[in-house]
């Protein structure tokens, strides 16, 4: 077997402790049955780390991998996955970004960069196609994000290179410190970031004058032609994404009575209208944005108010906060607005700014901030400990614990942490909000009854990507499903696992699966690679790659009995709204998630299973 | 006389007519030997697909020493002559927009030439930024550039600094 | 008075974010929306426009107090004074999230 397209076929290998670069073959067979991204990122970590070691040490591997459509004109072709030990949450985490960074890597002749060691000094990564060397970095380390972008590219005078960075959070360990890559663009989760910054990493500029090329061309041709035919169809694709961005769920979610506000003690957010995409689209939308070779365009470039410039002092950034800036997406200004109680747009615009700038994870920042909240209304944390009143829908208190968070600084140190450690240091462990150390993301599992399956069963922790139900319990396809309802639930939930997980590896963005079916996309990795892959393999690779990671994970002493929801989840039912009375019912589902997964009832996989699936 | 028809306002940044058009010259997806580029404006808020105007100056063409750059008959388009072109990249130097360029693998100029009439970067174009019309090529820029500056002088106005 | 809230695009296309409407049932309520905004909506709310009655078209979504319509009575269901109908487009295709 050859690498006969999509894939570029080489490895960069970096030491960052001995400060020495290689390249390797990526193996033929691996990619064939990892596909990519997510898939062979796993395997690299089953292979070559210990999964019981500390993940800011030397011995994590950071692994940066795209796919074999990563940089092709495949709709979506933007994306590349960050594989690593989480700090949050000590499962292997696989964190997803779009930009122009992952092509870049490709363009530059590289499928997979991994960095294994600890540099002695700050070092940012150069790769100018087959030129790589580690450079002197002090002068970066404690700058943010633009400010090291701007800075690269005056130095190595490559204004087009892409840069992937951490900003203060992550030289801090900030635990769910993100890396940035084209200023706005963010592998956000689960604290790669702070892999990256114990790795005394700063950035990875990268700048390929190379091609991708593909095994079939007029097979690729006619695929992506129909790949983008059916996005251009599809009304959420052409019209409703680049019209609203993500953040349209804010007043569909709100409105299903699943909306979860002030730390979810409520399922309802009186201020949803304020910060939602329609409000955003009328007063401070500047322009929709696409990722590379994407044909759906749902990012948003957004300014802060002139009245809202002046609202909120900071002691840091530069920058003129009226510039545009990218975002805020749905599940932001839901963890930075409902979430923490706040209907200020401005405000969760510049909080938005600074994790962006200073390279957090918005998601797991603002259920932190939010659980403080209610420890400080319930007097738990006194004014005295937190610096400045913290009372939920205060916008100064988000945008001042933003700031503080990024860079360590008083009571910011402690929401650094995160919220499971937060609560359980301060007595009050039923303020977390998550499963396996992860917050949950934007939607309330008790009135979504498979999204608490999905959150409870995802190895990187809670998680709404993994499995969407919101698709059927929500949007309503590919067909409706109550969402009151546990029936049917886990056979959705593994099904979409698997896909969502191929998907992942391909290089692709999730989001094509809003208009193509996986029928649209076998065509698409199949003439890139020269492999007649069907539905079935991809489906098949999905599952490989998800049960290698729950043995990863396993082996990390992430026990089956972490699948498992908050009592706030299961026992306090939503006190308002369309969803009053609802708890949500995981132990009906669960089982059969088991089963259907075909692993044992205590959760997991026997040898049969992973003889099958061809896992060593 | 041909030349493609910009609509900035329409552009995402998604630099499929990037891919397109490396595609059809190279047959590989490599933006570096794209002819057309996408510039990024206004900290990425504004985007513009960026290709030869096929100006009536051609200063690539009075610059050539060896004329290795031609007018096609058909389209109208200033075309690089392969065979003759010596590489020496004084049509570079000379062009004011840029819109000429070296390329390192062929050791010859390219620039756009319009696909011979049927341009491919305006086929990839999902949202209709990129046309090919009977047009005056720059009519687009002025305006591009009072938009873009005025955004620039507002937000510098408006905010702190 | 059931209020009606728009969402997303629907709001401009109707021309307004809320209408009030006293109809019996959410098929009635429909043609409440179709009077304010204009015949063009027939074709977003109604798969086929012309057939009696019309069926709802695939992308239309409607909650009535924040259950879907496709667990109550569809476009049958009935509506009472003091309930909350939401209307928005769908317009995902394809295997949404997976």
């Amino acid at each position: 077997m050859s690498i006969e397209g999509g894939w570029t076929g080489c490895v960069l290998r970096v030491n960052l402790t001995r400060g020495e670069v290689r390249r390797e073959a990526l193996d033929p067979r691996l990619a064939r049955d990892y596909v990519g991204g997510r898939g062979i990122g796993a395997r690299l970590l089953w292979d070559e780390v210990d999964p019981e070691i500390d993940p800011l040490s030397p011995e994590n591997l950071l692994v940066f991998a795209t796919g074999p459509l990563t940089g092709t004109n495949a709709s979506c072709g933007a994306r590349y996955m960050v594989v690593t030990k989480g700090p949050l949450t000590g499962c292997i985490t696989t964190s997803n970004s779009g930009g122009r960074w992952g092509p870049e890597l490709k363009f530059a002749g590289y499928d997979l960069l991994a960095l294994e060691g600890r540099s002695p000094e700050p070092v940012y990564l150069w790769i100018l196609d087959d030129r790589v060397e580690l450079r002197p970095a002090a002068d970066l380390w404690g700058k943010g994000v633009f400010e090291t972008e701007d800075e690269i590219r005056r130095e190595t005078g490559v204004v087009d290179c892409s840069i992937a960075s951490i900003g203060p959070a992550g030289e801090n360990g900030v635990l769910y410190a993100a890396i940035v890559n084209d200023k706005f663009r963010a592998a956000g989760r689960s604290g790669v970031g702070a892999v990256m910054g114990s790795k005394n990493l700063k950035a990875i500029a990268v700048r390929g004058t190379g091609g991708v090329r593909v095994a079939d061309p007029a097979a690729l041709m006619a695929a992506q032609w129909a790949q983008k035919e059916v996005l251009s169809k599809a009304p959420l694709t052409s019209e409703g994404l680049p019209a609203y961005g993500t953040l349209a769920l804010m007043n569909v979610i709100n409105e299903h009575g699943a909306l979860p506000t002030r730390n979810y003690k409520e399922a309802q957010f009186e201020g949803a209208e304020s910060i939602s995409g329609e409000e955003l689209a009328q007063t401070r939308l500047a322009s929709n944005k696409a990722c590379f070779a994407c044909t759906i365009a749902c990012g948003r470039v957004s300014n802060i108010s002139n009245e809202g410039v002046g609202r909120y002092t900071l002691k840091t950034s530069p920058r003129n906060w009226h510039h545009a800036t990218e975002g805020p997406e749905y599940e932001n200004a839901w963890s930075l607005g409902a979430d923490c109680g706040v209907d200020d747009l401005d405000a969760i615009l510049k909080s938005n700014l600074l994790c962006n700038d200073l390279g957090m994870d918005p998601i797991s920042l603002g259920a932190t901030i939010a659980a403080s909240m209610e420890l400080y209304e319930a007097g738990v944390l006194s004014e005295e400990q937190t610096g400045m009143p913290l009372p939920f829908g205060s916008g100064e208190a988000l945008v001042a614990m933003t700031e503080a968070t990024g860079f360590r600084r008083g009571f910011g140190d402690e929401i650094a942490q995160g919220s499971k450690r937060l609560g359980e240091k301060l007595g009050h462990p039923e303020v977390f909000m998550g499963v396996k150390g992860q917050e949950f993301p934007a939607y309330d599992p008790r009135a979504l009854q498979g999204m608490g399956l999905g959150y409870a069963t995802s190895n990187r922790g809670a998680c709404h990507l993994r499995a969407y139900t919101v698709s059927a319990e929500v949007v309503g396809e590919p067909e409706p499903m109550d969402p009151r309802a546990t029936e049917g639930k886990a056979q959705l939930t593994v099904d979409m696992q698997n896909i969502s997980t191929a998907v992942d590896a391909t290089g692709l963005c999730i989001f094509l699966t809003f208009g193509n079916t996986l029928s649209d996309l076998t065509p698409l990795v199949a003439a890139a690679t020269g492999i007649a892959y069907t539905d079935d393999d991809l489906i098949r690779a999905g599952e490989r790659i998800w049960n290698l990671e729950l043995l990863w994970n396993l082996r990390a002493g992430i026990e089956p009995s972490e699948d498992k929801l908050p009592k706030r989840m299961l026992d306090d039912a939503i006190p308002a709204g369309p969803a009053a009375g609802e708890v949500n019912r995981l132990s009906e589902m669960l089982p059969e998630y088991y089963r259907l997964r075909g692993w044992s009832e205590d959760g997991r996989p026997g040898v049969e299973k992973l003889e099958d699936l061809g896992i060593g | 006389m041909q030349a493609l028809e910009i609509f900035p306002e329409k552009c995402t940044g998604c630099r499929q007519c990037e891919l397109a058009c490396s595609w059809v010259h190279t047959g590989l997806f490599q933006p570096s030997r794209s002819v057309i580029r996408v510039h990024v404006f206004d900290e990425q808020a504004s985007f513009a697909p960026y290709a030869c105007f096929q100006c009536d100056e051609a200063w690539c063409m009075q610059a050539c020493p060896v004329n290795a750059i031609d007018v096609d008959e058909a389209t109208g388009a200033k075309i690089v002559l392969d065979d003759v072109c010596v590489g020496c990249k004084l049509c570079v130097i000379a062009c004011p927009f840029g819109t000429i360029f070296f390329d390192k693998q062929a050791d010859r100029a390219t620039k756009c030439d319009l696909c011979a009439g049927d341009p491919a970067c305006a086929h990839a174009c999902p949202t209709g930024a990129i046309a090919v019309a009977d047009v005056d090529p720059g009519a687009w820029v002025g305006p591009f550039g009072e938009k873009v500056d005025g955004a620039y002088r507002s937000a510098m106005e408006g905010g702190e600094s | 008075m059931a209020e009606v809230k728009l969402l997303g695009g629907l709001r401009s296309k109707v021309g307004a974010e809320t209408v009030k409407s006293d109809a019996p049932d959410v098929r009635a309520m429909l043609d409440v929306l179709i009077e304010k905004g204009g015949q063009a909506l027939t074709v977003l709310f109604f798969e086929d426009p012309q057939a009696k009655p019309p069926m709802a078209h695939r992308d239309l979504r409607i909650l009535v107090n924040g259950r879907s319509i496709a667990f109550l009575q569809g476009l049958e269901t009935p509506l009472e004074k003091r309930d909350k109908v939401t209307v928005h487009l769908s317009g995902a295709r394809g295997y949404p999230g997976g």
